[in-house]
């Protein structure tokens, strides 16, 4: 995780100063918002070129509820194809889901780095699955987290989650019995799949930085309207999916209301710290540049240690 | 569960010219009735005209579902100027097949051979509809792996008396006669000038990378079809412009690269010029041709839709084999 971290942050630097190429993704829309076909999810292209590292690749990604979920596999789906970028040959096909959990982890720790000044924070995480997880382990490494509150609508997550991270959280891990006990900290993070905009405007303090991960509705519309600074990592996409969608349908946000971009942070080109009375939204809704960058990783370490099949295609 | 992995010499092994024109045919009938799902494409430039970072590249991102053949994934093709000049393949492209319904990788597979066959067994489909009744002659400019795959699939729906091919390398034109005369037994000639390809022909096909016209309206006889194929401009802008019929693709497409995209641009061509999209006229929206002396002018750029159904194809018939190896992904 702390190598994903790094990766992400040494991207996100080239996102904002343009050595990264990443188209907006490209939505197949299989039933999750369309009416046909009735499958109950979507799928994204997801192509990027990394500058640093000189790769190219596609995630191909995507969630199902439905049939997917009846075969006991989990939302998310998800292949990376990489790319020689110079002449366009294949190079790999690997798994993108574990990828995308962990380098989702990764772009909320990378853009706390320019968002906080401590070290030591307090925690309040909404969703105590696989991403809830990842959120913390990645948030560790660059964090000592004093204290964690975590809210799972089913208290059994909580509990397990308490168990496997009393390792990572230095703190203490206090499981929240209500919604409301877990938005307290420095910090809160919501890793869920709700649609019904749980997280309200009058829980959230002065001095907190919110990250609402999942793709559908966390946060009500008067703390979207209300937050001091929007930051996100990349424009065109959160206009269209997340938090703000709602909203920017409704016109009542438009690009405009974005203070500016995480890459634009840790590029040194903006310097958009918490101060005490401010409320900041951070929408990392996650780029293909991220999980391209970290299959390039992997793929090189696979080729040095042999691990993994090898095919010709051609 | 595990994904079959499909490399380029298993897949010329399975796929037979007549079906793959078959399928072709059901993915346009799916686009005019309204069951295909096909988001414009997206493309990633890597200096495709030798900006930053300067490799003449660019990659198309191309996701579809095709409900006829139960058909759901991603092509991931790029496309390399300056390869072929290092005796590089211009195209390359990686397939992604998934379960439609669960999003499950059932294959990933070579996309370069699918990529042509799909291209000649469009023009099949478009010359099946678009095309006068028994067409004699075929013209053909530009000798490449494109000309033989829409010779091959052309064959499959008619029998022409006479084929000619132009290329501006004549020993590549002459190459491709023979190599054709021996593989289809059709009467192939190599021709000097583009001219010679054209007049007189009952199809056209033109499938070039040049950016000028190759095709002039005045050699154009009565009953014509004209076939520009890719993303490139080839047809002197009178063809289009002044086309009894003019059919594409996609329109969507066309207004962002191929044959029409700088007329648009121009502001000399716009939707209402156009008679409609071919799955309109393969779904029975719209007449095909109506008569001998139309002159036709289809531009197929080239839809992802045709890329996922052929690989559904493909898979259809791989799935089962033994010698075919799979992994696990997840």
């Amino acid at each position: 995780m702390k190598e994903v971290v790094e990766i992400v942050d040494r991207t996100s630097k080239d996102l904002g100063v343009g050595k990264t190429i990443n188209p907006t993704k490209v939505l197949l829309d299989l039933g999750e918002t369309a009416a046909y076909p009735p499958y109950s999810g979507f799928m994204n292209a997801m192509p990027a070129y990394i500058g640093w590292e000189d790769s190219a690749g596609i995630k191909w990604a995507g969630g199902f509820l439905g049939e997917r979920k009846a075969l006991g596999f989990p939302y998310i789906t998800a292949m990376i194809l990489l790319i020689d970028p110079k002449l366009g040959f294949f190079r790999a096909a690997m798994d993108g889901a574990y990828i995308t959990n962990m380098r989702t982890g990764a772009q909320t720790a990378s853009a706390l780095k320019y968002l906080v000044n401590k070290k030591k924070i307090k925690l309040g995480l909404y969703g105590a699955g696989m991403q809830g997880h990842t959120q913390t382990q990645a948030i560790s490494v660059l964090f000592d987290i004093d204290e964690l509150r975590v809210y799972d609508v089913n208290r059994q997550a909580s509990e397990k989650f308490a168990q496997d991270m009393k390792d990572v959280v230095k703190g203490k891990i206090i499981i929240a019995d209500k919604p409301e006990d877990a938005a307290q900290g420095d910090v809160i993070v919501c890793v869920t799949q709700s649609k019904d905009k749980f997280l309200k405007n009058e829980w959230i303090k002065p001095g907190t930085v919110v990250f609402p991960m999942g793709s559908y509705q966390e946060c009500d519309d008067e703390f979207i309207l209300s937050a001091d600074k929007i930051i996100v990592d990349c424009i065109g996409q959160v206009m269209h999916r997340g938090a703000l969608r709602g909203l920017v349908e409704e016109k009542k946000l438009s690009e405009k209301n974005i203070t500016c971009t995480i890459g634009e942070m840790a590029a040194g080109l903006k310097e958009e710290r918490i101060q005490k009375d401010e409320r900041i939204l951070c929408l990392p809704i996650g780029t293909g540049a991220m999980d391209v960058a970290v299959a390039t990783v992997v793929y090189n370490k696979a080729v040095e240690k042999g691990i993994g099949g090898k095919f010709a295609f051609v | 569960m595990d994904t079959l992995l499909a490399g380029i010499d298993q897949i010329k092994k399975v796929i037979v010219m007549k079906e793959a024109v078959e399928v072709a045919e059901a993915v346009f009938r799916g686009h005019g009735e309204g069951t295909v799902v096909m988001p414009p494409k997206i493309n990633l430039k890597m200096g495709e005209n030798g900006e930053w970072p300067h490799y003449w590249g660019s990659s198309n991102s191309m996701p579809a579902y095709v409900d006829s053949l139960e058909a759901m994934g991603v092509k991931f093709a790029s496309g390399y100027k300056k390869n072929p000049e290092k005796g590089l393949p211009f195209i390359l492209a990686t397939i992604i097949l998934c379960a439609k319904d669960t999003g499950y990788p059932i294959a990933v597979m070579d996309g370069t051979y699918i990529t042509a066959v799909r291209t000649g067994a469009a023009s099949a489909v478009a010359a099946k509809y678009l095309a006068r009744r028994n067409p004699k002659t075929l013209g053909i400019i530009g000798a490449g792996t494109q000309a033989r795959m829409n010779i091959r699939a052309l064959h499959e729906v008619f029998d022409f008396e006479e084929v000619r091919i132009a290329d501006i390398n004549k020993a590549r034109a002459l190459e491709f006669a023979v190599e054709m005369n021996k593989e289809l037994g059709v009467n192939a000639k190599a021709v000097d000038v583009n001219r010679q390809a054209v007049e007189g022909s009952d199809i056209i096909v033109t499938v070039t990378v040049a950016d000028e016209p190759l095709v002039m309206k005045e050699w154009l006889d009565p009953g014509a079809l004209v076939l520009s194929l890719g993303s490139y401009q080839e047809l002197d802008e009178n063809i289009p412009l002044k086309a009894d019929k003019l059919v594409v693709d996609n329109w969507e497409q066309s207004t962002h690269r191929g044959e029409l995209v700088k007329l648009i641009n121009a502001g000399k061509l716009d939707r209402s010029m156009l008679y409609g999209e071919l799955g309109e006229i393969v779904a029975g929206k719209k007449a095909g041709r109506e008569n001998d002396r139309e002159i036709i002018c289809a531009c197929l750029i080239g839809i992802g839709s045709l890329d996922i159904g052929t690989a559904k194809y493909v898979y259809d018939k791989l799935k089962d084999k033994d010698d075919i190896t799979r992994f696990k992904f997840y």
